[in-house]
């Protein structure tokens, strides 16, 4: 994608950091309470920048930076609106993607047994499920919120509790742990593993259930006093483009294995790759109500209450 | 005419005033060190302490209070922790070194067959990447579906053995990575040892048992109270091993309940220093007593005598030996297979895919633009911070034991500070330090600043052993050198730093692989320019290619045997091992 800017604007010399958003908030944050500024711009899945560097405030309002007129009318959004993650327009959404990682094992769960995710408190599935430790925001916990969102409190304090299921921490091994028949349920596995596992003969008996998903935000946003405000407007400009959004969906098809689930774009003028739409990873970007909105301000709260009521699980175990 | 000669004798001349107040050279050298290593240590953990009591979210203006202190000492696990901490450290540590230290006198001290091979593999074992060579080890050893449970269920039904046990995880610890640290570190002191010292035991009627337990390991007492220390203090921090396997035992130690406060969202800094901040107070005072242990007496093993006569094995030669392979199978061969067949792999370990194998995973990451100057990165990287460690901390362990310099035991106590406080909690203190720093400060995103950072990060392993080995050398050795004219430092590079190039060695292997991998302080020092291949590594992580991760993996594996055979092929040359000699009788 950078090398698609970087042949629109050939003067403009980028420099491009590729590091996970958990080891670079401490370093951007500590930078700027220290007097350095040395990026531009950020794009990632938003958390982050929602929870620990907007509050620190270390973004730019993005309203300033953002003029070509294809990227602020709204008209050219699913949703017909620009989605910002935060009340404030710090960070622009430019694609949510909606899923959840609850996993089954059919040949422990026969769908006879269990077809949807209402029945997670079915008495006859404790001690069989596995959830990835819910001490941290990943896919164990985004897939809780989506849980929470939908079903309330009670009902994950239920799940959590009166159907006693194994924590744990490493998401790979509990893949395998699910693969190998240890449980019946994976919540917070490893979908990376399984759609490459899949994709190549095996792993048949896991199915994902779908339900009660959850929307991950990815988006950029300018960064407190960029050394460069002239290329950071320009290159913010052109990424909201429809030009810079098609490079944007065309580098997740060349970079990730299938089934490429993130490649789309919030712009409705992008068309998403069919592999997106085919498994159900494209939001209905008109009723994001239906989903717990994670990267965003109010999903935040939800994923609070998540790892809060984890704590107090935990505490009591 | 007759003339009278007189000879006046005469008093040299008084030194001049200026010579009187010239400082010595090695007080000199000492307080610049002290200085240096003072500031480097103290200041980030000062900050991080200051830290521990500010009580606003990661990265707002500061509120000071006890809230992390108190949510610290209130969570109901700590205890638990704590407790599950000490008794895995001490129980696993004690095997080892029982283990260790019969490894490294047989492969020292006897003839073994192939014994220099055999070390070099513990050696080799060392640079292994935790994580795979764990996850092959579930793969061996998980209580449903482990293949060697299985495999011994076969012979012995019913056999009952989960690696995600408390059990499992002293026995993952021992095979990953501290059986080998143990050989890797004790076996160069063995061979430092004067044989006279084992023969007047045996000449006065002690058996081979009896006199490694009443000469050898008493003479051993600096290295072995360092190494046994260190691995306490090591143990303390461990992390990857019990987050995998103490999780799903529902076992919490100390690192991973600090771990656990980083992860969250905004990062929980001020809980994760305070509770570092305990494990280091709690440390200061084992740190003293080990060097009031080491100052206690003399344990010098190498004099201007020095023998090094092999025990003869006799009959146990073989057996031995198959001892040694079988062990070095589990520890090393069945690891580097499984790392290597993971590579080739579609998707690792599923074995039962109509079609598992694959080479392009080596051919993505050949295929890989940014390879070749991540390699280079990585070599300058490890080869600067090797460089800068062995010049330091050689340096800094001689002012400690082989000078009077009045602070060298404030220098000492420095060098084990470090390692006292988790890497992950370190890491942020030094981003502090370089961007508070003005001297440091433009060195920031630079290559310079990571050969730093890297260079100090083993500083407590480094100094200690190169200290033992000095503690081992006769004062005699440089003596003979001053007498017949030599300068000091002439004396250290030509007589002393031959004599210790074993150890050096060690260090040198130790400094460059743990840089060749290191990734939290490259990711938070580094630059997109200085990008080495353990955070190329990391990408493909995190875009669910793990099998070609692991392709990267093997490259830094590979250039680390690589600099192990480079360093043990130099050590040998230097070192008093080409003293050995076949001891013709028992």
């Amino acid at each position: 994608m950078v090398q698609k800017f970087q042949e629109k604007y050939p003067d403009i010399q980028v420099e491009q950091v590729a590091m996970r958003p958990s080891e670079f908030t401490p370093k951007v944050v500590t930078e700027q309470q220290n007097g350095v500024n040395g990026y531009d711009a950020w794009i990632s899945p938003t958390s982050n920048m929602v929870e620990t560097v907007v509050p620190a405030g270390g973004f730019e309002q993005l309203t300033d930076y953002l003029i070509l007129p294809e990227v602020t009318d709204p008209k050219n959004y699913r949703g017909g609106k620009l989605l910002w993650a935060t009340t404030d327009p710090y960070v622009f959404i430019n694609q949510g993607n909606v899923t959840n990682s609850v996993w089954i094992n059919r040949d422990q769960l026969p769908a006879a047994q269990f077809n949807n995710l209402d029945q997670l408190l079915d008495p006859s599935l404790r001690g069989k499920i596995g959830i990835r430790s819910l001490d941290a925001p990943h896919a164990g916990s985004l897939t809780m919120t989506g849980l929470l969102h939908n079903k309330g409190a009670d009902f994950l304090q239920r799940l959590l509790v009166d159907q006693q299921p194994a924590f744990v921490d490493n998401a790979r091994l509990m893949t395998q742990d699910l693969i190998n028949g240890k449980y019946a349920i994976g919540i917070g596995v490893d979908n990376e593993t399984l759609d490459s596992c899949q994709r190549e003969g095996g792993c048949k008996q896991i199915q994902q259930v779908p339900g009660y998903q959850y929307l991950l935000a990815y988006g950029v946003g300018v960064l407190k006093s960029p050394p460069h405000p002239n290329a950071a407007a320009v290159f913010a400009n052109w990424f909201m483009s429809k030009e810079g959004q098609q490079a944007w969906v065309q580098a997740q098809v060349d970079t990730t294995p299938p089934p490429y689930e993130q490649a789309h774009s919030i712009r409705a003028d992008v068309e998403p790759n069919p592999e997106a739409v085919k498994n159900g990873s494209v939001p209905d970007y008109d009723h994001l109500e239906k989903y717990s909105l994670q990267g965003t301000e109010m999903g935040a709260t939800e994923m609070k209450a998540v790892l809060d009521l984890y704590k107090r699980v935990d505490a009591g175990r | 005419m007759a003339t009278a000669s007189t000879t006046i004798a005469t008093r040299p001349a008084a030194p001049a005033l200026w010579q009187r107040m010239r400082p010595d050279t090695m007080f000199l050298i000492g307080t610049i060190l002290l200085g240096l290593i003072g500031f480097i240590v103290l200041y980030p953990i000062i900050l991080l302490a200051i830290n521990s009591f500010n009580v606003a979210p990661f990265g707002r203006a500061e509120a000071w209070g006890l809230d992390n202190w108190q949510a610290v000492f209130s969570q109901p696990r700590i205890v638990q922790a704590l407790k599950n901490t000490l008794t895995l450290a001490l129980v696993r540590q004690s095997i080892a070194l029982v283990i260790g230290v019969m490894l490294a006198w047989i492969l020292a001290r006897t003839n073994l067959p192939g014994r220099r091979w055999l070390e070099l593999c513990f050696w080799f074992a060392l640079l292994l990447p935790v994580l795979p060579v764990l996850m092959g080890w579930i793969l061996l050893l998980d209580g449903h579906h482990g293949l060697l449970i299985q495999a011994i269920r076969q012979v012995i039904p019913g056999f009952s053995f989960d690696i995600y046990s408390w059990w499992g995880i002293v026995v993952a610890h021992l095979m990953i990575n501290l059986i080998p640290l143990k050989v890797f570190l004790l076996t160069p002191a063995f061979r430092n040892m004067d044989s006279s010292l084992e023969e007047a035991s045996r000449t006065a009627g002690a058996g081979t048992l009896r006199t490694l337990f009443k000469v050898v390991i008493p003479i051993m007492t600096p290295t072995i109270a360092f190494i046994t220390l260190l691995g306490i203090i090591r143990s303390m921090q461990s992390l990857e091993i019990e987050l995998v396997l103490g999780g799903a035992a529902k076992i919490d130690v100390y690192s991973t309940l600090i771990y656990r406060q980083v992860l969250q969202s905004p990062p929980e800094y001020g809980k994760a220093t305070a509770l570092s901040m305990v494990v280091l107070a709690a440390m200061v005072p084992v740190i003293a007593l080990q060097q009031w242990m080491v100052n206690r007496r003399n344990y010098t093993t190498v004099s201007g005598k020095y023998t090094n006569r092999l025990y003869d094995l006799g009959a146990l030669k073989w057996p031995v030996f198959g001892i040694f392979v079988l062990l070095l199978a589990f520890i090393i061969v069945i690891p580097v297979v499984m790392m290597f067949l993971g590579t080739f792999m579609k998707v690792y370990p599923q074995f039962d895919l109509p079609d598992p194998w694959t080479l392009n995973n080596w051919a993505r990451i050949i295929k890989e633009p940014t390879l070749i100057k991540a390699l280079v990165n990585t070599l300058t990287i490890a080869f600067g911070a090797t460089l800068l460690a062995l010049f330091l901390f050689t340096l800094v362990a001689y002012v400690s034991v082989r000078t009077r310099y009045v602070g060298r035991k404030p220098l000492d106590f420095l060098t084990w500070l470090p390692s006292t406080v988790p890497g992950i909690v370190t890491s942020l203190g030094l981003l502090w330090l370089v961007l508070k720093t003005p001297i440091f400060r433009p060195l920031y995103g630079t290559t310079w600043i990571l050969i730093i950072a890297l260079g100090f990060a083993g500083m407590t392993l480094g100094v200690q052993l190169i200290k033992s080995s000095l503690l081992q050398l006769g004062a005699e050795l440089e003596e003979a050198s001053w007498a017949s004219g030599a300068g000091r430092f002439f004396t250290l590079r030509r007589v002393l730093l031959p004599l210790i190039a074993p150890t050096m060695a060690v260090v040198a292997l130790q400094t460059f692989a743990a840089a060749s991998s290191a990734v939290s302080l490259v990711a938070l020092l580094g630059s997109a320019n200085n990008k080495p291949l353990s955070l190329l590594q990391l990408e493909y992580i995190d875009t669910g290619l793990f099998e070609a991760a692991s392709v990267i993996g093997v490259i830094i594996f590979m250039l680390s045997v690589g600099a192990a055979i480079i360093a043990r092929t130099l050590s040998m040359r230097m070192g008093l091992g080409r003293f050995e000699q076949a001891n013709t009788g028992r």
